[in-house]
């Protein structure tokens, strides 16, 4: 009895042995269950990180290369910009060149209409072979050229008393029998100082008082005034050319009359020119 | 060689000797004087003409008449007519105007406005 008890106790150990073993062993492969869980667990987290940080490097990469992009795009930019300022900093340049080469262009073309203007007076009061002829040119170059409307030559009388009468008149009958003495009124003092006088056309003014006296020069000798007393409509003040124009009629239209009267007194030109010759 | 040929009719030699030496800085322009209206027809009726300048105060037949004539030519009827005249006022250039005349310029004259309504009338 007593074996069998033992027997039975040897039984019950061995039981409980049994029993121990499997539960350890059911612990031991539950916990290695939950190791290797928890290992693929972090396996997979770990793969998730590599993943993202892939990710991650990935888009730097790229955000590193679109920065160089912009980079490149500012300098390319900035370059621009400097190339945009330099040809627009040319542009001004040009265009002032243009603008000054613009005033030139008129003024040439000022200078060569006061050349021509010059040019036409000059060759027509000395192509004229009769007095009559000069003062014909004399008129229209007053009217034409100079836009006067109302004009007078007078030429100096010698005698005890210098005086001055009117050889030739354009629209302006008053002056028809008038005999100025020398030096008397603006008339008489541009043939007596040889200076020619000038007044502002927009002043108010008497349409009988002289606006512009001409003294006709031949070297010291003043041998008649030409007198404008009025304008046309359309010419409302003196330009560059007209001044000019009053200096050749100063200094040629003298030598011009008195030329042409020497001519038409010449029977024989040809034969003038010979005895121009020996002098 | 000229492309177009002007007809400059002005009894004053100086003012034609004037606006031919202005006309002269266009080289594509040949240009044909005459003394008054009654020349200018007879110029105009011996050629072909692309544009007329003329003065209105001339003798025999003034610058007015000439506009009527050649306003009723079956050649030159259509040819641009620049007017230059000392002739300011308003009435005058309305007259011109109504009559045909494409251009009025008034004396004294600067080149460079004569070339500048040539080359408008001529469009070129």
């Amino acid at each position: 009895m007593a074996q069998n008890k033992k027997s039975e106790t040897n039984l019950k150990d061995a039981m409980g042995l049994v029993a121990q073993r499997e539960e350890f062993l059911e612990t031991f492969f539950r916990k290695g269950a939950e190791f290797a869980n928890d290992l693929l667990a972090e396996v997979q987290e770990l793969r998730d990180q590599i993943s993202e940080l892939e990710n991650e490097n990935a888009a730097l990469k790229l955000q590193l290369a679109s920065d160089d992009a912009i980079r490149d795009l500012l300098a390319k930019i900035e370059h621009l910009e400097n190339e945009k300022n330099s040809l627009a900093s040319k542009v001004t340049n040009v265009k002032r060149e243009k603008e000054d080469y613009l005033d030139k262009f008129a003024d040439v073309e000022r200078e060569l209409d006061a050349m021509a203007n010059l040019y036409v007076a000059s060759y027509q009061l000395h192509a004229a072979f009769k007095p009559q002829d000069v003062l014909s040119v004399l008129e229209q170059m007053l009217m034409q050229f100079v836009g006067a409307s109302s004009f007078a030559v007078f030429a100096s009388r010698p005698g005890e008393q210098k005086t001055l009468e009117p050889i030739h008149a354009f629209h302006c009958g008053h002056v028809a029998g008038t005999s100025i003495a020398w030096g008397e009124g603006l008339i008489g003092e541009a043939a007596s100082t040889q200076v020619s006088y000038l007044a502002d056309p927009a002043k108010p003014r008497d349409q009988e008082e002289p606006l512009v006296c001409i003294p006709m020069s031949l070297g010291e000798s003043t041998v008649g005034v030409i007198v404008i007393f009025g304008l046309l409509e359309q010419k409302e003040k003196f330009v560059d050319i007209d001044f000019e124009l009053f200096k050749l009629l100063a200094v040629h239209s003298a030598s011009a009359i008195i030329g042409a009267g020497l001519l038409a007194r010449e029977s024989d030109i040809t034969a003038g020119l010979t005895q121009y010759k020996s002098l | 060689m000229a492309e177009y040929t002007c007809l400059v009719v002005e009894d004053s030699p100086m003012m034609r000797q004037l606006i031919v030496f202005a006309l002269s800085r266009l080289k594509n322009l040949n240009v044909v004087e005459a003394d008054d209206g009654v020349d200018g027809l007879k110029k105009l009726a011996a050629g072909r003409f692309d544009i007329v300048i003329t003065d209105i105060n001339m003798p025999i037949m003034d610058g007015l008449k000439l506009v009527k004539r050649i306003r009723s030519d079956a050649v030159h009827r259509d040819v641009p007519i620049m007017i230059i005249t000392t002739e300011g006022a308003e009435e005058d250039r309305q007259r011109a105007l109504q009559l045909g005349a494409n251009a009025y310029i008034t004396k004294p004259i600067q080149a460079p406005q004569v070339i500048s309504k040539v080359k408008e009338l001529l469009r070129i």
